[in-house]
This record gives C-alpha cells, sequence and structure tokens, in this order.
C-alpha cells in the first residue's frame, strides 16, 4: 500500500514541480484559477484524443496498425499537439490577464504538464496491473524524459501562440510554428523511441535540442518582460 | 519561497540556508534516517525525485541570487560552481537509477 501511494506521489510531483517552477518564474504571475483551469483542460485532452481512436475503431472495424513513424508523428506527436494548440488558443488567449507573450508560455506550459501528468497516472496504472517496481522505474524514467519533454513542447508552442496573439503584423507564420516546431520536435523524440532500428539514446539529442531552444526563446521573452518592468517602474516614479 | 525562486534573498543566506537543508535531506534525513525506517520502494523513488527538485529549485535561487550579488566576484562564481555539482550529481544519481534498475531491486 505504501508503495502505491508514493507511486502516485511521484507520478504527480514532477509535472507540479514544474508547473511551479515556471509559474513563478513570471515576473507578472498568471491567476492561479487560470492556471488550473488550463492544467486541467490538459488533462481533458485525452478526451478528443480516446474519440479520435474509438471513431476509427468504429469506422474500420479495428485498430490501425500504424508504422512507428506514422504513429510517432502521426497518433502521438501531431493529435496529442494539436488539442493542446486547441487549448491555448481557443480558451486561454480568451483570458484577461493573457496580456503579454510570457503568458503564452506558462499557458503553453500547463496545458501540455495536464496532459503529461494523465499520461503518467496511465502508465503507472498499466505496469502497476503486473508489477509495481515495473510501474515505479517507469514513472521515475518519465519523469526526466517525457514530462519535461512535453512541458518543453508546451513552451514553444506558448512561445509561438504569444508571438501570435501580440503581434504587430497580420501574418500568420507564428500560428503555423506554434504547431509545426513541437509536431516534429515530438515527432522525432517518440520516432526514436518506437523505431527498433534506431538506438533509443538518441532521444536525448532531441530533448537538448528542445531544451536549448526553450532556454533561448525563454530568455529572449525574460529580457523583454524585464525592461517593461523597469519602464512601468520608472514612469510609476516620474 | 518566491523572494528565494526569484533571487531576492542575499547570496549567503540562500546559499546557506537552501544548500545546507539540501544536503541534511540527502544525507541526513533520506539516507540514513528514513532509508531504515520506511522500507518502501516507492517512498525510496519519490524520496529522490523529490532531491532532485529541491535541487533544480536551489540552483534557480542560488544562481539568480548571485547574478544580483553586488560585491567580491568569487562567492557568485562560487556558489554556483557548488551548485552545478550538487545537480550533477542528483541528475546522474537519476540517470543510474533510470539505466540501472537492477540495481534499485537489489536493495530491497
Amino acid at each position: 500500500m505504501t508503495d502505491k501511494i508514493f507511486l502516485l506521489l511521484s507520478a504527480m510531483l514532477p509535472t507540479i514541480a514544474l508547473l511551479l517552477f515556471f509559474m513563478y518564474s513570471d515576473k507578472f504571475v498568471e491567476p492561479k484559477k487560470n492556471v488550473l483551469s488550463t492544467f486541467i483542460l490538459g488533462i481533458f485532452i485525452i478526451a478528443p484524443l480516446q474519440v479520435f481512436h474509438y471513431t476509427t475503431v468504429m469506422i474500420l472495424g479495428e485498430p490501425i496498425d500504424y508504422n512507428p513513424f506514422f504513429r510517432a508523428f502521426f497518433k502521438a506527436a501531431f493529435l496529442e499537439e494539436l488539442f493542446k494548440f486547441c487549448v491555448l488558443y481557443f480558451f486561454c488567449t480568451k483570458f484577461t490577464a493573457f496580456n503579454e507573450p510570457m503568458d503564452g508560455i506558462v499557458y503553453g506550459i500547463a496545458a501540455s504538464l495536464g496532459f503529461a501528468f494523465w499520461e503518467n497516472l496511465e502508465y503507472i496504472y498499466i505496469y502497476d496491473e503486473f508489477d509495481t517496481k515495473d510501474a515505479l522505474i517507469t514513472v521515475w524514467g518519465r519523469a526526466f524524459t517525457a514530462v519535461p519533454s512535453h512541458a518543453f513542447d508546451g513552451v514553444i508552442m506558448g512561445f509561438f501562440i504569444g508571438k501570435h496573439y501580440f503581434r504587430k503584423n497580420k501574418s500568420n507564420i507564428n500560428l503555423v510554428l506554434a504547431l509545426l516546431v513541437p509536431v516534429i520536435l515530438h515527432g522525432f523524440y517518440d520516432w526514436v523511441l518506437m523505431e527498433e532500428s534506431i538506438n533509443s539514446n538518441f532521444m536525448f539529442l532531441f530533448m537538448a535540442i528542445e531544451f536549448g531552444l526553450v532556454i533561448y526563446l525563454y530568455r529572449s521573452l525574460k529580457t523583454d518582460q524585464l525592461q517593461k518592468k523597469t519602464e512601468s517602474e520608472e514612469k510609476l516614479y516620474k | 519561497m518566491k523572494n528565494y525562486w526569484l533571487g531576492n534573498a542575499s547570496l549567503a543566506k540562500t546559499f546557506w540556508s537552501l544548500v545546507i537543508s539540501i544536503l541534511i535531506y540527502f544525507y541526513v534525513i533520506h539516507s540514513s534516517l528514513l532509508h531504515k525506517y520506511i522500507e518502501s520502494l516507492g517512498f525510496y523513488i519519490f524520496a529522490d525525485m523529490l532531491g532532485v527538485v529541491l535541487s533544480f529549485f536551489i540552483l534557480g535561487s542560488v544562481w539568480r541570487s548571485a547574478n544580483n550579488y553586488k560585491g567580491n566576484k568569487i562567492w557568485p562564481l562560487l556558489s554556483k560552481i557548488s551548485l552545478i555539482v550538487i545537480v550533477i550529481y542528483s541528475l546522474y544519481k537519476a540517470y543510474f537509477m533510470w539505466r540501472f534498475p537492477d540495481l534499485i531491486n537489489n536493495i530491497f
């Protein structure tokens, strides 16, 4: 019983820690209610994914037999990122508190981690049926690979959505990049894991690329935000 | 907590309070005391995961505080180096546990 309690806590801890890290790194912290509702909507991304799965089974009479490439890029990356994109674009951008590009990152992370949270619970449910030790080791591994990777994809998507929403020109290029870049990175990450002929350690390469990109995008927004804060403080004291 | 995370507390206060607390957590509470009394792999994994989360929290806090430090440059540099060592150690431990799970099984 103790193992099962800690198994559940271990599945929850990385998602909550990452969410808090990013949420409180924002100079203008977003309302908790908004972040929580985005996180919960991120969990519910599983619903349209399941609807898609069962609809294809109903139409074809059996589950689609995806090859690893198609499974990685379409079933995992494209569908998951598409629904995260919908949460951000149709829900989060409507918040009154969504008032600067950095907010895109915070809500992008919240939606992604909501989904990662649910995926973790799904994995422990599957593995725990066979062996609690296997489930614990899986959760441990996912805490350092899949969960941060989902968070990185959320940062990248949120960055481009923020850029699009506060754009000065009418181009939709950032909207396209918001979906395309996370799908490509997520797709490659999953593909090297699913394709038996590729060394699975290559996933660390894609994680490193994601991480580098996240640092770069995050720092560029952070610099803008600090500048904005200094300007508003200067106005206040003038 | 938020003040620490944003690096608003002084470097000395941040470094000593957080680094000492993580060292106490890893080497006294987790490794020696709790491990003896709670025989659960679940607890062991959770406690290590919490250690990694805490070490990242400390890394962020000390790093930002060091960036804000105005004084002799040696102190921010030393505090950053020691923090990198702590985080690399906790990640190494994490990777080791993930890649060689049989070693965990042998513990219990």
